[in-house]
């Protein structure tokens, strides 16, 4: 065990090297997290945490399976719970008849309860803090397993539509190859909320452009800094510029800006036409910054929009990532186990490695 | 609302300074009382900053930093009650130097949370890196001053390593919760941004520190890896943040 342990000390040193020689803030080389050393050192710590996982639950294989797939129904449970809780919450929220379907939904929110006190409480019983180290291994040697799946099979591009209800039913990967997406794909409407804060700045004039930002104090119709005074009413618009401005006189040549208010929430509003068991199925869903789409393998997450000549053009990124649901199931699992095994005060006998 | 949020902070910082000068002087009950009043001036501050960012107050390093005595407090009495160590003195020093950090940053009024970080994941995951962060600086400040402490040195390092065992999985936490956020943020989990990077290295160097906790022949590098920890956290709290010309998806910490 001592051999392996250090090993284990000599790859994650090796690793923080590695990370040490990328990330350096100033003169770091990021290529060196997609070298061939970064993968030799990926094997070596995957082959590590499996073969410390297998030596540290050396008499309690049997009981690690069964205390693993027990945490996963607890986690399942607790996902079940927050889920319907919060989809509950949205429905009360609404009020009027959708009462009915938020009980419901608290209803359905209590079954993953059950599921998370059961499996729980069997996790509890069967699991040794030792065994939590094990599930540590394990739930570094899944993370592992999915980022090389998603590093050698995963498909990340752009898909870029506009909000018009243009339908997109393929994507073009970087190399250009074209990949059907299985669905067809549509935004309907965008819609954009904004803080309700409209700031002025003073700026400095340099090269053309305004630098050296200086915030103004709004009172009343007037914008104040420094003694210095100006009317709203200065500021206007003019061809090519977004936003109203004012050209102070004087040298240095200064600017003050009027700056938008601050973007608050994006969503878009999609359609998406698919098929459940060889039956057309359409799919109205709101696709958000945190809530991306999920469709036929295919997650689609908004990035941003433009707009142009009144048009909006909504930005997206459409991933397949086969290892996805391994790497982050190794997330959770590292997580929890190493919680348990940090703070875990159950009394037990120490097997021997 | 400036200017009580200023008021807040001294009062705190005080109160933290006079848990410290409790700890040495007038012993343990006197500091759990002292660190007890400089939590309840913590809850004031933390209400008073929300109140200010009207949204959680997390978005800036000015509001992390005030955030810091209100997590030392709790994880002083897990300490106390469960692993029968008083380190009142050392958490509050702590928090006093996080407040004096806050002190020394300018006070955004408004905070305009961005869309990104309107997720249930945001509190968490700046919740869990403020504690660890906090513990890790106290097991690396016991180390640090090791030598001058003389016969209660072992002592020291037993509380070190019970702070590494309490913060380690907060760290954890912190780290894998962030990529599971971008995965539905950013549509990646991993994007290998240089604050992910150097979050990353922290935490392995951590992991090499419990590692060396079975083998004798490694129990000199222990003090060593603390402290280099302690380093790797300031460059990803701070340094990644402050310097210029440095492009990363966090850059709405600065």
């Amino acid at each position: 065990m001592s051999t392996a342990l250090k090993l284990s000390i000599m790859a994650l040193g090796a690793a923080c090297v590695l990370l040490l020689a990328g990330g350096f803030p100033l003169m770091g080389a990021p290529e060196v997290y997609r070298g061939g050393a970064m993968l030799l050192l990926g094997l070596v710590s995957t082959l590590l945490c499996l073969w410390g996982a297998w030596r540290l639950a050396t008499g309690q294989r049997v009981r690690l399976v069964f205390g693993l797939v027990f945490l996963f129904f607890t986690v399942v449970g607790l996902v079940m719970l927050g889920s319907y809780v919060s989809q509950g919450m949205v429905f009360a929220r609404q009020g009027g008849p959708m009462w009915m379907g938020a009980l419901a939904m608290f209803c359905t929110a209590l079954s993953g309860l059950v599921f998370f006190a059961v499996f729980g409480y069997l996790t509890y019983r069967v699991m040794t803090r030792r065994l939590w180290l094990a599930g540590i291994h394990a739930a570094l040697a899944l993370l592992a397993i999915g980022v090389y799946v998603d590093y050698k099979y995963e498909i990340r591009t752009m898909l870029v539509l506009p909000a018009d209800g243009t339908a997109a039913d393929s994507v073009r990967t970087r190399a250009g190859e074209v990949l059907p997406l299985g669905f067809s794909l549509k935004v309907d409407s965008f819609d954009v909320a904004h803080y309700d804060n409209v700031t002025y700045t003073l700026h400095t004039m340099e090269q053309g452009r305004p630098v050296n930002p200086i915030p103004l104090q709004e009172q009343g119709d007037k914008l104040v800094a420094g003694g210095e005074c100006w009317d709203k009413k200065l500021l206007k618009t003019a061809p090519g510029m977004q936003h109203p401005f004012y050209l102070v006189p004087g040298n240095p040549p200064r600017v003050i800006l009027q700056n938008p208010p601050a973007v608050k929430d994006y969503c878009a509003n999609c359609v998406v036409n698919t098929d459940h068991r060889g039956r057309p199925e359409q799919r109205r869903q709101q696709l958000r910054v945190n809530d991306p789409i999920s469709c036929k393998g295919w997650l689609i997450s908004l990035v941003s929009y433009d707009r142009h000549h009144g048009k909006t053009l909504v930005r997206m990124q459409a991933r397949r990532a086969p290892g996805r649901i391994a790497a982050l199931s190794g997330m959770v699992g590292i997580i929890i186990c190493s919680a348990c095994w940090c703070w875990w005060k159950k009394e037990e006998t120490e097997v021997p490695a | 609302m400036s200017c009580l949020v200023y008021t807040l902070t001294i009062l705190c910082l005080l109160a933290c300074l006079g848990t410290v000068a409790a700890a040495c002087r007038a012993g343990v009950a006197a500091a759990r009382r002292a660190h007890l009043a400089a939590w309840g001036l913590a809850v004031l501050l933390f209400v008073a900053d929300w109140v200010l960012a009207q949204a959680p107050p997390f978005g800036n390093m000015r509001y992390v930093l005030a955030f810091f005595p209100l997590v030392m407090y709790p994880a002083a009495v897990y300490l106390r009650r469960c692993r029968g160590l008083s380190v009142d003195g050392w958490l509050a020093a702590a928090s006093a130097l996080a407040l004096i950090g806050a002190l020394s940053m300018p006070l955004q009024a408004a905070w305009r949370q961005m869309p990104a970080l309107q997720s249930p994941w945001f509190a968490p995951h700046v919740i869990s890196y403020v504690v660890s962060y906090g513990l890790m600086t106290v097991a690396a400040l016991m180390v640090l001053i090791r030598p001058l402490r003389g016969e209660i040195a072992s002592q020291d390092e037993r509380t070190a390593d019970a702070l590494v065992k309490l913060a380690f999985p907060f760290m954890t936490f912190g780290l894998w919760s962030g990529a599971l956020w971008a995965d539905a943020a950013w549509g990646a989990y991993w994007s290998w941004d240089i604050k992910e990077v150097w979050a990353l290295l922290t935490w392995c160097i951590y992991l090499i520190y419990l590692h060396t906790e079975r083998l004798a022949a490694f129990a000199a590098w222990r003090r060593p890896l603390l402290i280099i920890g302690f380093v790797a956290v300031l460059v990803t709290f701070f340094v990644v943040n402050l310097l210029p010309d440095i492009q990363s998806l966090h850059s709405y910490a600065q």
